[in-house]
Parts: C-alpha cells; structure tokens; sequence
C-alpha cells in the first residue's frame, strides 16, 4: 500500500504538489490524470524520491519512504518513463537486467528471469534478447522498458505516460497487455496519464489532478456517473457516458441462465463491447463462455440497457 | 561495339603518371648543403631498368584502366609502388658509386609525383572496398610493416636523409623518446585533469562559461607566445621551490613545453567530454537514476560509455595537434624532432630537415589512423 500524507512540493514558492493526501490500495492500479503541470508526474516522482518533497510523507506499507536510503528505494521500485530510456548501448537482455544486476543476484538467475519476462510480453527470447534498442520497434521497446521495470519482482510499479510514444493501434494494444498482466502480478501500481479513456480502461481507482491537487479521487464507475467538480465532467464528456460506464463492466456482472444462437461473447469483453456486438449482429442476446469456450449462460440486451440507466 | 568502361580517375591518374619520368628523377649534390643538380632516371639507373620502368608505367596505366575491382588494384598499386621505392633506393647507390663521400643523393620531382599519384590511387582504391575497422587496421598494419622493411633492408640507405640519420642516430632515438613524452605525456595529463573537469562543469552548469571561455582564451595564444610566458613563472619556481629545480623544472627544457602542451590539450578534451554528457538522452539519465543507481554507477555504466566515442575523437584531436606543436618546443629546448627541424634551418640543411619532419608527420598519421579505428571500434564515426 502507498499512503500519501499532505504530500507537496513547491518550486520557488509556487506549489506544484499541494498537500495531497491519499492511499493506494496494495495490488490495484491507481491512474493520476491530469493536463500538463497539473503535477501529477512530480507527485510521481516523489514516491520513488527523484524529486524530494518540500514537506509530507510518503509512506510504502507503512515505512515511510523518505527514511529508506535513495537506491535501495529505486530499486524495490519498478519505473516506466515515457519514451522508455533504455540504455541504448546494452541490449535488451542487459537492459532488462538492470536492476537483478545492481542487486547483486547471480548471472544464471538474471538470464532465467529475463527469458520468463520477455516470454510473458510475448516476445521471443532468442529473437529479441541479443538486440539492441536501435533495433527494436516502438511496441517491442515499450514491453523492453516494462520488462525492465518488473524485473526485480517490485511491490510497487510506477509508469509515467508509458504509452505516450506509441502510435493508437499498437497503445490499445499495449494497454490490454499491462490490463493483462498486472492480474498475475499484484503489484501495486501508480499510472500517470492525461489521457481520460486509458485511465477509464486501466484503473481500479482513478484521481483526476488539477493545480496540484486531487479534484476527485474515485473508482472509474463513480467518477463517470457523479463527475465532483465541473473540470472532472469535461474530461470524461458529457456525450456516450452510458457507453463509457458499460465499458467498465464485464459481461460477466450481467450473465444468467438461457439459451442464444449465434457467435458467443467471452465472459471478461465489456458490456458495450456486448452490446456492440448485438446493435452489428441484430441479436437480442448473446451466449456468454470463458475462456476455454465453455458455455457459461447468456446477456440479454435488456439487462445491458437496465444497467447504462442506472 | 561494345567498348570497355573506363575507369574515370584512373584516366585523369595516368596523365602525371606516364608525364613523371620526363620530370628530375634525382636531386644531386656534391656536399649536403651544395644546392641539387637534376638527375633523371636514364642516368641514374641507365637505360635497360629506365625502359624496363617505362614499359612498367604505360602497362600499368592500361591495366588501371580497364581493372575495375577495387581488391586487384590494391595489390597492383602496392607492388608499384614498393617496385618504384626499390628503384629509387638503387638509383641513389649507382649515383653515389661514382661520386665523392660527401656527396648526396635525394628523390626529385618526377619521383615524387610518381609516388604520390600511386598513393592517391592506392587510396582510393582501398576506400572503394568499403573497408570495415579490420579491413583498416590489416592495411594499416601492412603499411606500417611495409615501411619497417624497407627502412630495415637498407633499400633506402643512399638516399640523402638516410646518411643524415647514420650520424645522428643517438640524437633520432633521444628525440624520438623526447617527442613522445611531449605530445603524449600532456595528452595523458590533459586526459586526467579534463575528464573530471568536464564531468564537473557539466554537472555544475555555473562553471560552464568561465571553464571554457578561459580554456578558449589559452587556445588562441600562439604557441611561441605561450612557451615564453612560461618560462618566467617556472623559472622563478625553479630558483624558489626547493627541489623543484631537482625534479627538472626549469624556466626553459621539457617543463614548460610540457606545461604548455598540457594547455592547449584541455580546450578540446573539455569541451568534448561536455557536449558528449550533454548529448546522453535525459530519458536514459532519469531511468538511470530511477533504477536506482548510483551517480558513480551511472558515471562508469551509463555516462562514461555513451560519451567514449566523442572523447575519443577529442583524443585523436589532440594527439595530431600535441604531436606537431611539440616540434616548436624544440626551440627552448625540450628536444624532439623539432631539433632537427630547426638544426637543418640554421644549416641549410634540406635533409636534416626532412629527418625531424618526416617522423613527426609519420607519427601524427600514425597515430591518427589508430584513433580513427579506435573511434570506430567505440560505434562513432571516423573523420
């Protein structure tokens, strides 16, 4: 768990972080969104100390972060910048293996750990490993940077913009694969973005920033059905919110016993992906399986609308 | 019909190339001050080896033209060349053969242009085979055996600059331990005492100005100028220090030389080792930090590596100006080649000359060519 307490940071005065207060819960992935310098990569980088705070705490599972020295801190962290910053003289595997190396564990045991976690971002170990990142694509560099990051089993994972760079196909792409994996890791992880709809996608919570503090700081559901503040509402917008809330659940939440004909909907797609499908397919229900296509029941289109209205 | 192509540098080559025998093959002198009288090949070598170096130019210049694959022109321009060097050494032994002791043989005009137009050739050549840092270092090394066997084999021995060397042979060596500690002992001192320097300027963005404006202003004082300022400060250090004097500080010799050289070394080494931090990526600086290490870590990990090439070249840079610079040191008597530099000029003696200037540029091509490859070697590009 992250707790801040009346966390801030001032530049000559001017608040940049102000007195921010808030707990991270462990194992959940807390999105910050925010326009540029609302603060929101300083508070970022307070937790991991590469700004110190001017006054307030940072506590990670109680110990408060400040009194742990610098590097040893960095290294229980796992950081994942924008544009990745891989070192661009070593290869992917060395660059992965950063942190494993600092912290002394035995070269058999960092290769091993690199082979598990290139295998785990779907790329191919003998392919990719011996690259260097000049040869690498946007997408396979991204996945290097957060292989890096998660090399040394971090409790706490921290990623600024980690999909700014990336062109929108290969983004979405991306973030199905961190939705996907951070549900084997329960690590804790803190993400920074000024996009509204990845925090919507990815976050168990969400805070919006503005001016150095937190103007809502809510689970995705909540944040779209009661926006606090007037700047909260326009990021998320006033049109397709039934939509947007309908993305956030799964279809699972909505399955019941019956029968349907047709193409299947798998039980963890979103009930606007659901009800996409039914609008395209001009079915009124669907059958719903998991993912080793047992069949699971059906969601009917009167449940899906029942839920955008309420 | 079809007409073979014709290689177009090798067209505008073979114009000196065949022209250079018309030209003074030698320089003839009856002592080694005597002003030269030509000789051309014909009477030099006589004329069964002149035709045979004829007819050996003419195919030559055929042959270049219609060979295009730049591996075979190599090896054909090598063995010229190495045929017209030999020729050159039996030229100066006939020519010697019938003269007085003191007379002096050296190479003229028409051997020089030979010489040089299958130099640039051979250039081009090897540059047309896209060579990669193995390919440069085995021809560098063949050049430089090339070399080493030829002034071992005695090939060359009648030739004027040659006999200069035979009496002077204890000072060559002297010099030549002289010249290297000069260019390459500031260089290493200048290495030392600049890479923290830039590290530290450009950690501390203050200093940047001043470091550099000073290091500039040093640079722009003509190195003459810069030997006799300091002869006044070191010698009152020498006649004030105790044990300076002992340590060999004097206001004139290999102190201030060394001292001076030193300065003119750390402008560019600065100044490089400064913009080659400042060009590491700040996303790579700030994953650095993130990953947790530490400035050290990061110095010798991250920093030191990326920045190599751009030192290097800072390196090659100042090893090519020490080199030359230490020739002027000659003059408040640091040694060097520069002594005989300056001997020559006193005598009007050419060849005396040419014995301090020959190594000394041999030297900066030297070593110039290593710091290439070495640039290479470090993922940067040569110049």
């Amino acid at each position: 768990m992250i707790e801040l307490q009346a966390l801030t940071k001032t530049y000559g005065g001017r608040p940049v972080v102000d007195e921010v207060s808030a707990r991270f819960a462990r194992g959940t992935l807390t999105a910050i969104v925010g326009s540029s310098g609302s603060g929101k990569t300083t508070l970022l980088r307070m937790i991991n100390r590469l700004v110190e705070p001017t006054s307030g705490r940072v506590l990670i599972d109680g110990q408060d972060a400040g009194r742990i020295p610098e590097v040893s801190l960095r290294q229980g962290i796992g950081y994942v910048i924008q544009g990745y910053g891989l070192f661009p003289h070593w290869t992917a595997a060395r660059n992965i293996g950063v942190v494993p190396t600092l912290l002394g564990w035995p070269e058999a045991r960092i290769a091993a750990r690199v082979t598990e976690l290139l295998q785990m971002l779907q790329l191919d170990p003998a392919e990719i490993a011996g690259r260097y990142p000049h040869q690498l694509s946007g997408g396979q560099a991204q996945r290097i940077g957060v292989a890096r990051a998660l090399a040394a089993r971090p409790d706490v994972l921290l990623m600024d913009e980690p999909f700014g760079a990336l062109d929108p196909l290969i983004r979405r792409q991306a973030q199905r694969d961190l939705a996907q994996i951070r549900r084997q890791l329960g690590t804790t992880i803190v993400l920074v973005t000024h996009d509204m709809n990845e925090a919507l996608y990815l976050g168990d919570a969400i805070a919006v920033m503005r001016h150095g503090r937190f103007e809502q700081f809510d689970t995705p559901d909540r944040i779209i059905r009661a926006p606090a503040t007037a700047f909260v509402a326009d990021l998320v917008g006033e049109t397709g919110r039934a939509l947007r809330l309908l993305a956030l659940h799964p279809v699972g939440s909505l399955s019941r016993a019956g029968e349907a004909e047709g193409e299947p909907v798998d039980v963890a797609a979103s009930l606007s992906d659901a009800l996409a499908e039914m609008i395209w397919t001009g079915r009124d229900r669907l059958p719903v399986t998991d993912a080793q296509g047992q069949r699971l029941g059906i969601v009917t289109r009167e449940d899906i609308l029942a839920r955008g209205r309420e | 019909m079809s007409v073979p192509r014709i290689d177009r540098l090798s067209a505008v080559m073979a114009l000196p190339l065949l022209a250079s025998p018309a030209l003074t093959a030698f320089g003839f002198r009856p002592n080694r001050i005597a002003p030269p009288q030509p000789r051309t090949w014909a009477e030099a070598i006589g004329w069964p080896l002149t035709g045979a170096l004829l007819a050996g130019l003419v195919l030559l210049a055929v042959a270049l033209l219609l060979l295009r694959r730049p591996g075979m022109r190599l090896l054909l321009l090598a063995g010229a060349l190495a045929a017209l060097v030999v020729l050159l050494g039996r030229g100066a032994v006939l020519l010697l053969e019938q003269a007085a002791p003191a007379a002096r043989v050296s190479p003229g005009a028409g051997f020089w242009l030979a010489a040089g137009t299958l130099l640039l050739l051979l250039v081009d050549a090897f540059a047309r085979m896209r060579p990669g840092p193995a390919a440069r270092a085995a021809l560098l090394a063949c050049a430089v055996a090339g070399v080493a066997v030829l002034l071992g084999s005695g090939t060359l021995a009648g030739l004027s600059v040659a006999a200069e060397f035979r009496v002077r042979a204890d000072a060559f060596h002297r010099a030549t331990a002289d010249h290297l500690v000069l260019a390459f002992g500031s260089f290493l001192a200048a290495l030392v005492f600049g890479l923290p320097t830039g590290l530290a300027i450009q950690r501390h963005p203050g200093l940047r100005g001043p470091v550099l404006n000073l290091l500039t202003l040093i640079q722009t004082i003509p190195s003459i100028a810069l030997f006799g300022i300091l002869i006044v400060p070191l010698a009152w250090v020498a006649a004030h220090v105790p044990g300076a004097a002992d340590a060999g500080i004097k206001g004139i010799g290999t102190a201030p030389a060394l001292i001076a050289l030193f300065l003119y070394s750390l402008l560019p080494i600065v100044a490089n080792t400064v913009a080659g931090l400042d060009a590491v990526p700040r996303a790579v600086t700030e994953a650095a930090r993130g990953m947790g290490m530490t400035e050290a870590r990061r110095l010798w990990w991250i920093d030191l590596p990326l920045t190599l090439p751009v030192i290097l070249a800072a390196a090659r840079i100042v090893l090519v100006q020490n080199i030359g610079l230490a020739t002027v040191g000659a003059l408040i008597g640091s040694g060097g080649y520069g002594t005989f530099i300056f001997q020559g000029i006193g005598q009007t003696a050419t060849d005396l000359i040419l014995l301090g200037v020959i190594p000394t540029v041999a030297l900066a091509f030297l070593t110039s060519s290593i710091m290439d490859l070495l640039i290479a070697l470090s993922g940067g590009q040569p110049q």
